[in-house]
């Protein structure tokens, strides 16, 4: 059984006429110890999904129309407000894109971490422990940054601690919402680095959200890419890298300059992202599709796996040249 | 000659403190900068954030006051230029910034945007032939030029770059600094900003510099690479030559640090310890030395200067080879 | 290169919508606001023909009628009356109904010259009873005998004029000094931020006694109208220049604002078409808040003495006759209305003030 199990989701923000669908039957899962990175523009529905596991997207106005999502068998959607504050944070524990707004800036970070032990370790809530999770995270001198305010420090350690508050719950499932979006080059690599490093040593898993193929390259097992509030293609991530077979995965990775191969003429994606709510018919990418058929705009096609463990949402699927 | 000839710039900013406002010390943002730019060429600007390469590129065109240091744009100073003179001279060097949500007027329509640039130049001689000249502008950036009557808020934020590229082509520049203009964009919008900034140029005989920090898109728009570190510039080459053999240890853990799609890829990865330390009180000799995975004992004392390391790449570290 | 251009497909879309348009679609959803609007709108229409829908003008005193009582007119058949009171034998103030005498209501009647609108000599009234013996006095009458209805109107003209002029004076003036202090910073902006920091630090109502003690008692009293105006807008314009000088410290920061700089516009120019528009959502919500602060000023004055002077009429100085003593209050209860007044267009003006600093969050739907 997998840890988390996605089935069917549909959510809608708003009612009646003016409801528009921001996530349009969507099917995740994730193994225990497995890392996937869900990848998507802006307005795709990348992190309502993540927000979605513990139901913290604000209902109303969102409204979930049918689905299911089983953490550890269990339906989210289904439980009540107290077994889901058991779930946030404790079982699962997110981290954000902009770590210095998600720090209270009137607390030291030290306190901020012990206050996230109490909740969900109480016996662990001491200055020692705080100490080894600073470690974990890669803080030199841990036992003086414990006294620092957020302020006080860079965006990649405040980044840092809030894996750090993260993991003091020691969840299984860590979410990490554009966790380095935010952040340099070099110091995003840091982050990175941690995060796999982490990854191997806890075994826990991880819902990893970006707009960056690269770094899903970097860190994840498998790869969902999102367009338009549905899944369009789902694979291990070598080979959806190595041979994305969507139109869409396939346009994303020849519309971005990569770094020291020749300089042509990059291949542009016609057209802007669909807003919420302004979702074509049909597949929701034939407006942009350089392969898109007569048929694409009526036709909603399925997810299909065309290969073993490998689901593309288009009957033109093709093996794309790089 | 030159179009741009940029010689020692220094931008300082006072740190006041207290309650008379005494000036404390000093940010150096840009410290000493060097370069040029020929027409129809693209200078790219590489650095992370604080490394000052926004503010040399606002003080260039001094929307920023220097410090120190000369500006030569097409043979005059501009950093000499008076209130008025300053004014009449902008026509010659643009801007396209990096926020397409911020970089337009909410409460002007898109005519207005692009008009305001015709109307401070005089660039038409009457509401008909500024008008024509509006809707030639949104075509020439692949706008519909009914969108002329629209305001902002109606465009995608790929859509609102465009109308920004079309307000700065208004006055019919000869440079442009792009200060990061596809890093607030959706991935899948990126590429139709940076070929349009190609094909424009191409069209109109424009140069750029552009400024951003991710290195691919710099090296596939750039002809030279510059790249900056703490105010001060630690290598400047051709494009090709900066991304594919740095001879600067800052620029080689920059370029191991993208991440790359290509899961074969066999690149060794460095991953530079610590942050970019803050620019009051940089670090003594090499401001890049406590992070340097090379550095020496006299990387600690001794600051290098940029040399030529081979013919056309410079880099400014001790050793560089 | 024409990738962008995008067949919208969506009929709408092909309207522009202005900023404004959006701002009053907003509005249109939010019912309380549009009520409060609705009030106002009919209260400043009543306020500019005070002189046609009173039945008496404000200086009128019915000397043998004075702590009269409401009349009501009633019906008789189908035709609305007004019966006749006459005072009692050896009471003060009070009147008893003469039975079966009786005045029909009637309209657009003639009746005590005015001027309408302050321009046009008139002398119709919307309603009355034409007889000078059997008078309707809707919400009494004061103590010299004056119709508190025709005065509470012709009060209006002075109390809800005062804070929309005190308004405009005081923002066109915040928003002007704020601009300028905020754009160009420096000096400029040290010295008159200080000297607003000087005003706001002033106890308020002391400011506005020792201001008044300034000028003659006996000033006229459009003078003294003027001179309110200019006090209250004095003490206010420093809260909103400094409101006005923030907003324009990050607008002028905001990328646009660079890149009219960088297009070579004058600063005039960018204060006037960049940076104070952009302001005037805020500032028509602050104006709208504001409004009964000028109201409830007038009031201080008047009601202490050194505001509108009699026989002119102000809700304040209505007021303040009618406090004259703890018993005037419960004998004559009627003399309250100008605070049901004063009640109504407050709250009226913070409903729509509410509504539309709603409206002008754009995150809103």
């Amino acid at each position: 059984m997998p840890l988390l199990d996605i089935q069917d989701l549909h959510l809608e923000f708003g009612t009646g006429a003016d409801a528009v669908r921001a996530v349009d039957g969507l099917s995740l899962t994730i193994a225990e110890g497995e890392t996937l990175g869900l990848v998507g523009e802006s307005g795709c529905g990348k992190s309502v999904t993540a927000l979605s596991i513990t139901r913290l997207v604000p209902a109303p106005p969102a409204r979930y129309t049918s689905g299911r999502i089983l953490l550890d068998g269990k339906d989210v959607l289904k439980m009540e407000q107290s077994k889901l504050r058991h779930i946030r944070g404790k079982m699962v524990s997110y981290i954000f894109q902009e770590p210095g707004s998600s720090l209270n800036p009137v607390f030291r970070v030290g306190s901020q971490i012990k206050e996230s032990l109490q909740l969900h370790r109480p016996e662990m809530a001491t200055d020692s422990e705080v100490i080894r999770l600073l470690k974990l995270v890669g803080i030199p001198a841990p036992e003086l940054r414990i006294k620092d305010y957020p302020h006080q420090m860079s965006g990649g350690m405040q980044q840092r601690i809030m894996i750090a508050m993260a993991l003091a719950s020691e969840p299984r499932l860590l979410v990490a919402d554009e966790p380095t979006t935010a952040l340099d080059v070099t110091i995003q690599a840091q982050i990175l680095d941690l995060l796999r490093d982490l990854k191997q040593r806890l075994r826990m898993s991880i819902l990893l959200i970006t707009h960056n193929l690269g770094i899903v390259g970097d860190i994840a097992d498998r790869v969902a890419v999102m367009y338009a509030g549905q899944v369009v293609e789902l694979a291990p991530a070598r080979d959806l890298l190595q041979r994305p077979l969507h139109p869409y995965t396939q346009a994303l990775m020849n519309s971005v300059p990569k770094l020291g191969r020749e300089a042509g003429r990059l291949q542009s994606i016609p057209g802007t992202v669909p807003a919420v709510g302004a979702f074509p018919s049909g597949c929701r990418f034939h407006p942009r599709c350089p392969k898109a058929q007569p048929d694409c705009s009526k036709k909603v096609p399925e997810l299909i796996e065309v290969e073993p463990s490998r689901f593309v949402r288009c009957p033109y699927w093709s093996h794309g040249k790089l | 000659m030159s179009l741009l000839k940029v010689n020692n710039l220094k931008v300082y900013f006072p740190v006041k403190h207290g309650l008379f406002s005494r000036v404390k010390a000093h940010v150096k943002a840009v410290d000493g900068v060097s370069l040029h730019i020929e027409p129809g060429e693209t200078l790219g600007l590489v650095g992370e954030s604080g490394c000052g390469k926004t503010t040399l590129g606002r003080s260039i065109i001094r929307l920023i006051e220097p410090t120190s240091g000369t500006v030569e744009f097409d043979g005059e100073q501009i950093t000499e230029l008076s209130g008025g003179e300053l004014r009449s001279s902008r026509r010659k060097f643009q801007m396209i910034f990096q926020d397409p949500y911020s970089s337009l007027n909410p409460r002007m329509t898109v005519g207005q945007i692009i008009g305001e640039a015709i109307d401070i130049h005089h660039l038409a001689a009457n509401s008909v032939a500024k008008e024509a000249r509006v809707q030639e502008l949104l075509k020439a950036v692949g706008l519909d030029p009914i969108y002329a009557q629209r305001y902002p808020h109606e465009f995608s934020g790929g859509q609102r770059q465009r109308i920004g590229i079309a307000r700065a082509l208004a006055v019919e520049p000869k440079l442009i600094v792009c200060d990061e203009p596809v890093s607030a964009l959706d991935v899948s919008v990126q590429a139709q900003i940076i070929n349009l900034l190609k094909d424009l140029q191409v069209q109109k005989g424009l140069a750029y510099l552009f400024i951003a920090h991710d290195l691919a898109v710099v090296e596939h728009i750039s002809q030279r690479v510059m790249v900056m570190y703490l105010g001060k510039v630690v290598e400047l080459a051709d494009s090709q030559k900066v991304c594919r053999e740095p001879k600067h240890p800052y620029s080689q853990a920059l370029i191991s640090a993208v991440p790359v799609v290509d899961p074969d890829s066999k690149r060794q990865r460095i991953i530079l310890p610590g942050d970019v330390p803050s620019p009051i009180d940089p670090p003594t000799g090499c401001v890049f030395h406590p992070r340097c995975p090379v550095a020496e004992a006299r990387c600690k004392v001794e600051s290098p200067a940029l040399r030529e390391i081979t013919p056309g790449h410079w880099a400014a570290c001790h050793l560089a080879k | 290169m024409n990738e962008a251009i995008d067949p919208t497909n969506n009929p709408n879309a092909r309207i522009p919508r202005t900023p404004w348009r959006l701002f009053w679609d907003r509005l249109r959803r939010r019912r309380l606001a549009l009520t409060g609007g609705i009030i106002l709108v009919f209260l400043y229409a009543v306020t500019l023909l005070a002189g046609f829908v009173s039945p008496y003008h404000f200086e009128r005193e019915d000397r043998e009628r004075f702590f009269h009582p409401p009349i009501r007119p009633m019906f008789d058949g189908f035709r609305l009356v007004v019966p006749r009171f006459k005072p009692v034998e050896g009471q003060l103030a009070k009147y008893e109904r003469v039975q079966g005498e009786t005045r029909s209501l009637r309209f657009f009647v003639q009746g005590d010259k005015y001027k309408l609108a302050g321009l046009i000599p008139c002398q119709t009234h919307l309603l009355g009873t034409g007889d000078e013996q059997i008078p309707v006095y809707l919400l009494g009458t004061d103590q010299l005998g004056r119709d508190v209805f025709s005065r509470l109107l012709y009060g209006s003209q002075i109390s809800l004029s005062i804070g929309l002029i005190g308004i405009l004076l005081t923002f066109s003036m915040g928003m002007l000094v704020g601009g300028i202090s905020g754009y160009f910073g420096g000096w400029a902006d040290t010295i008159i931020m200080r000297l607003c920091e000087l005003i706001m630090s002033v106890p308020g109502l002391y400011l506005i006694l020792t201001l008044r003690s300034v000028f003659p008692a006996g000033m006229s009293s459009t003078h003294v109208y003027l001179l309110i105006i200019v006090i209250l807008s004095f003490i206010g314009w420093a809260s909103m220049a400094r409101v006005i000088r923030g907003m324009t410290l990050s607008l002028r920061e905001r990328q646009f604002v660079l890149a009219a700089r960088v297009l070579g516009q004058t600063r005039l120019k960018i204060i006037a078409r960049h940076i104070l528009p952009n302001t005037f959502s805020y500032v028509i919500v602050a104006a709208t808040l504001s409004v009964p602060y000028y109201i409830l000023g007038e009031v201080i004055l008047s009601y202490l003495a050194v505001g509108i002077q009699e026989p002119q009429a102000s809700w304040g100085l209505m007021l303040k006759d009618a406090y004259v003593n703890r018993q005037n209050l419960t004998l004559y209860p009627w003399l309250l209305a100008p605070g049901a007044a004063i009640f109504i267009t407050v709250l009226a003006f913070n409903f729509l003030g509410d509504g539309l600093r709603d409206a002008a969050d754009t995150k809103s739907t």
